[in-house]
């Protein structure tokens, strides 16, 4: 199976201001199609600084990214890295970050605006996108006025419009209660099912990422275990049990 | 892209309203105070007119002989003179009274000269108050003038004249010379000249017609001079006030405007939106903005404009007949207020869309920090929170901050100015009017003369007192103060001398030394007693030499014997009016029964029905005599302050109005934009009453912080502006910012609604 995205022996510093920071410390991974990743590791492990790189919004400081098999050097360098994200990449957040002066509809049909797709066709990939996340019948209505749950599936939908080969989502549960993010976790499922939707998810909640396929624990900057899902096991207790002995690894 | 910037206009209807209302208020403060300048301006010319006659010259003749023939049609034929309007003046018997007669030929400029307002027509008089008051005439009376009988026809209600006690009547010139036994013939002329005619030209060209004529122009008056150049200068204080909070204002908007949308457009560029995504929308908002509060402002100005000038008319002092907005000059203006904003709103927006895609990390930290600081302050004092959650905010809002302390400082500042000059000018006065009452003559007299008038008021009045000044020492010739170049005491300056009952002065206060006799005493004028450096009490070396005859030459005395008398400073005096030395009426020094030409002031502490008859009567032998109440001169002052005062006042406090809008909203933001730190103190067990609290320390601090900077600025723009002017610092007082600060007040108690729903944590979805 070919590899959306692949990084090898990525480095982050950051610069600004006070003393050089590594959040990322030599970080490989790649991503199967179809796939659906967990990010896990405890705040300030680097997870929002890993999926800024994946997603192209910040530039590496070390380390080769190929997307689609191919090494892409400029990734996250504008202006390509606009183009990067517009053709490839869908974001979720965990603020969902919906533009609250838009309808619904809006919202969602903003990425093909922006891309410059036709009327029409935006009409109907709208309707069509937000059938598939549940929320047809709030097309019209404002944003402000829908539950969190919903909020995020709009965002989901906004994310998934372009038809990404990579959703991105980091804590996109965070903002939810535990029936509310498993209805949105079971989403992310049904997108893999159905549309055979490749997505990277960063948390820190075992149960989101029981939903997973494979989980990739990080800590202080650096890959220190994977977890694959196995079907049938009780996942969260094992994920659990996982995290905690690479925890107590690292002391 | 363009619809989504139709469609955030739409959507955040406060925010619109407030960018809406403060371009259409900019737009109109700015295009109502330049057209205000300019009507102000015309309507002062129109008042200095009233005063001096819609005229740009007075002819007449240097020794009140009547105008040869042919003068009158030889000005009219003067290159340069656009109209002519004439008449006689001179003095009459009305009613037994001396009365200051005009003959008017013909009403043009003879109306804005003498301020009236009907045609005299034949047997008809106009009187001005002061006469109608004293006769107890009314409109429809008969009066004689010189044996003739006339009818009033109307009464003159403000005249410089009755202000001087003085009477005058308005007749035609036909009645007045027939009634004199002259022949018909004018002796005073006002002439307007061609507006592209240089001043000093027609001048000359009129000189050229006569040697023994008189010409004023109106415009060389040491007074108008002084009227317009103060006026100009309080024009353009207000211009710039007006300009600066206005810019100031509308700045602040926008950027908050932009701000709201930060968030949005980094949403934005996360989706694959461009630079230039980003700035069609802001264009298309601030195209649709500037436009539609452009042409409100401009329209409304036009329309309403107009009817508030009219309005308040009299409280502005416009004269109603100049009332005209400029449309043309005021749409130029409205042009570039929209391309200003324009260019402001997309230089701003360039920055905006700058700005990289979302990174949430740094926002986070920061988030985690102020949680963490929260926990550890929120057990100790709130007062230290709400500060520290403020001060990011107000270095955002820096904008709305300087607007606010710029309208206080401007208001500081003009009050603490209006005072100083009305308590200038009132000085000024007050060192004037020695006593309550102080009778003026034009004319010099002799010696014999003022005492002669002196018994006569005194048998009235038993404290008047008279000041008087000549500039020839009878027997002496005394030494001035010598010039700072040349060492010869005759370069230098000579003295006038002045003469007093100083016993009276003592009486009416105006030295505080009692002596049994004044003989040796002398009072001295600041600048002179500054000189010696004397005070009172100490002692003045009078140098003089005796008077010799037939000598031309002051240089001649150097030979002489040199006298010199001690004498005693009883008093130091202040204005500049009188002469630099004053001695007492008893000085050996001084023959003084044969001295002459004194100009002489009068003083008395009040006068009443008989004082004021005798004086009246006094006419007849001194035509010029007049007389004022300090109290009157009082009053009028005060006028004239309050009418400025009101006029800075409206500018400042509808620029307040404006400015607390424009605070309000950016608090609102401010609260909303915190509303997660709020929430934050409530789930981490602060009571709803006590996060209300911590917002309204915010809340007040956030008001206090603009208007204590601005009353800052204001002391030390106050202590710059006396400091350049050499001036005593007048103090502080910030009772005129209390207006400001209760509307402020006011408008932050608005927001107790919005308060109470920040920390509920139902209403709020987290
Ligand atoms: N823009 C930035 N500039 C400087 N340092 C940064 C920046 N973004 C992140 N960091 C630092 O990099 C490290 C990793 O941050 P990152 O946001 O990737 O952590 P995280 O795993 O997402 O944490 P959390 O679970 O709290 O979201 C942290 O120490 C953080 O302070
Ligand atoms: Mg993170």
């Amino acid at each position: 199976m070919s590899h959306i995205i692949e990084m090898k022996n990525i480095h982050k510093i950051y610069n600004n201001g006070g003393e050089p920071l590594e959040a990322l410390k030599g970080v490989s991974l790649y991503l199967e199609e179809g796939e659906i990743l967990a990010i896990m590791g405890s705040s300030g492990s680097g997870k929002s600084t890993l999926l800024h790189i994946l997603g192209a919004m910040d530039k590496v400081s070390e380390g080769e990214i190929y997307l689609n098999g191919e090494l892409r050097t400029d990734y996250g360098v504008e202006p390509s890295a606009t183009r990067i994200r517009q053709e490839n990449i869908g974001f979720v957040f965990q603020s969902f970050k919906l533009i609250t002066d838009l309808s619904v509809e809006e919202n969602v049909s903003l990425p093909l605006i922006l891309a410059g797709e036709k009327r029409g066709k935006i009409k109907e990939k709208t309707r069509q996108i937000l059938r598939l996340v549940g929320i047809e019948e709030k097309a019209n209505s404002s944003v402000t006025r829908l539950s969190g749950g919903q909020q995020q599936r709009v965002a989901i939908a906004r994310a998934l419009i372009g038809n990404p080969k990579l959703l991105l989502a980091d804590e996109p549960t965070g903002n939810l209660d535990y029936n509310t993010a498993q209805e949105i976790m079971q989403l992310f499922l049904d997108m893999k099912e159905q549309r055979g939707q490749s997505s990277i998810i960063v948390t820190h909640d075992p149960m989101i990422a029981s939903f997973a396929d494979r989980i990739l624990f990080l800590h202080d900057g650096r890959f220190m275990g994977e977890y694959q899902n196995q079907k049938g096991e009780n996942n969260i207790d094992c994920i659990l049990e996982k995290f905690r002995q690479i925890q107590k690894k690292v002391g | 892209m363009y619809r989504f910037g139709v469609k955030f206009l739409t959507k955040s209807k406060k925010l619109t309203f407030s960018c809406l209302a403060s371009i259409f208020f900019a737009v109109l403060a700015i295009v109502v105070i330049y057209n205000f300048y300019f009507i102000s301006q015309r309507s002062y010319m129109e008042n200095i007119k009233d005063t001096f006659g819609d005229c740009d010259y007075l002819v007449s003749d240097a020794d009140y002989q009547d105008f040869p023939e042919n003068l009158i049609e030889n000005i009219k034929d003067t290159k340069g003179a656009k109209k002519v309007s004439y008449g006689h003046w001179a003095y009459t018997n009305v009613e037994d009274h001396l009365v200051y007669t005009v003959g008017v030929k013909d009403s043009d400029m003879n109306k804005s000269r003498y301020r009236y307002v009907s045609d005299v027509t034949e047997n008809r008089i106009i009187v001005n108050w002061k006469l109608a008051e004293d006769l107890q005439l009314d409109v429809g009376n008969k009066v004689t003038m010189e044996g003739m009988e006339l009818e009033v026809s109307e009464i003159l209600a403000d005249d410089n004249f009755s202000l001087s006690n003085l009477y005058m009547v308005i007749v035609s010139m036909d009645n007045l010379c027939k009634s004199q036994g002259l022949d018909i013939v004018p002796n005073y002329a006002l002439v307007k000249k061609e507006k592209k005619e240089g001043l000093n030209e027609v001048k000359e060209r009129l000189q050229s017609l006569g040697e023994n004529l008189d010409i004023t122009a109106v415009e060389e008056l040491d007074d108008y001079q002084k009227i317009m150049k103060g006026f100009r200068g309080f024009m353009k204080i207000l211009v710039v006030v007006i300009v600066t909070v206005a810019g100031l204002l509308v700045s602040s908007v926008f950027v908050s405007y932009l701000k709201k949308y930060q968030g949005d457009t980094i949403v934005l560029k996360t989706m694959g939106a461009r630079k230039g995504h980003i700035l069609q929308i802001f264009f298309t908002s601030a195209m649709i903005l500037s436009t539609i509060g452009c042409s409100l402002g401009y329209l409304v100005a036009m329309v309403g404009g107009r009817g508030v000038f009219l309005l308040f008319a009299s409280e502005l002092e416009l004269s109603k007949e100049v009332i005209q907005m400029n449309a043309g000059n005021s749409f130029c203006i409205t042009v570039g207020i929209w391309i200003a904003i324009n260019l402001f709103l997309l230089f701003t927006a360039w920055r905006y869309a700058k700005k990289l895609p979302l990174q949430m990390k740094p926002e986070k930290t920061k988030e985690t920090k102020i949680r963490r600081w929260i926990l550890f302050y929120t057990t100790k004092k709130d007062t230290f929170i709400s500060l520290h959650l403020l001060i990011p905010w107000i270095r955002e809002n820096i904008f709305f901050l300087f607007t606010i302390a710029a309208i206080t400082m401007f208001t500081f500042v003009s009050s603490a100015f209006m005072h100083d000059i009305e308590k200038n000018s009132l000085s000024y006065y007050k060192n004037l009017y020695l006593s309550e009452v102080m009778i003026e003559n034009d004319e010099t007299m002799s010696y014999k003369d003022i005492t002669d008038i002196q018994e006569k008021l005194e048998s009235q009045q038993k404290d008047t007192f008279f000041m008087a000044e000549t500039p020839e020492w009878g027997d002496i010739i005394a030494v001035g103060i010598p010039d700072k170049k040349s060492k010869n005491w005759w370069d230098g300056r000579g003295f006038s001398l002045g003469i007093s009952q100083m016993d009276r002065l003592y009486e009416a206060k105006v030295i505080k030394v009692k002596k049994e006799s004044y003989q040796d005493c002398v009072i001295l004028r600041r600048d002179v007693a500054d000189y010696y450096g004397l005070k009172v009490g100490d002692t003045y070396t009078l140098e003089y030499f005796d008077k010799m005859e037939n000598v031309e030459w002051v240089e001649e005395y150097e030979n002489q014997e040199k006298h010199t008398k001690d004498l005693e400073v009883v008093g130091i005096m202040e204005s500049t009016m009188y002469s630099e030395i004053v001695f007492d009426i008893t000085s050996p020094l001084f023959h003084f029964s044969t001295l002459e030409d004194f100009s002489v002031t009068f003083f008395m502490s009040e006068t009443d029905k008989q004082t004021e008859s005798l004086l009246q009567s006094l006419r007849w032998e001194i035509p010029t005599l007049r007389w004022q109440n300090y109290s009157d001169v009082e009053k009028q002052n005060s006028r004239i302050m309050r009418e400025r005062y009101f006029m800075i006042r409206a500018v400042l406090y509808s620029l307040a109005l404006l400015g607390g809008i424009g605070w309000l909203n950016s608090a609102k933001t401010m609260l909303r934009d915190k509303r997660e730190i709020y929430l934050t103190l409530r789930r981490i067990g602060i009571s709803d009453k006590r996060v209300q609290k911590i917002i309204w320390k915010q809340i007040l601090c956030y008001l206090m912080f603009g208007i204590v900077l601005g009353i800052l600025f204001g002391i030390v723009a106050e202590w710059f502006l006396y400091f350049y002017m050499e001036e005593e610092f007048p103090g502080i007082s910030i009772t005129p910012v209390l207006g400001i600060l209760a509307y402020m007040l006011m408008l932050a108690a608005t927001l107790w609604r919005f308060v109470k729903d920040i920390p509920d944590l139902e209403r709020i979805r987290v």
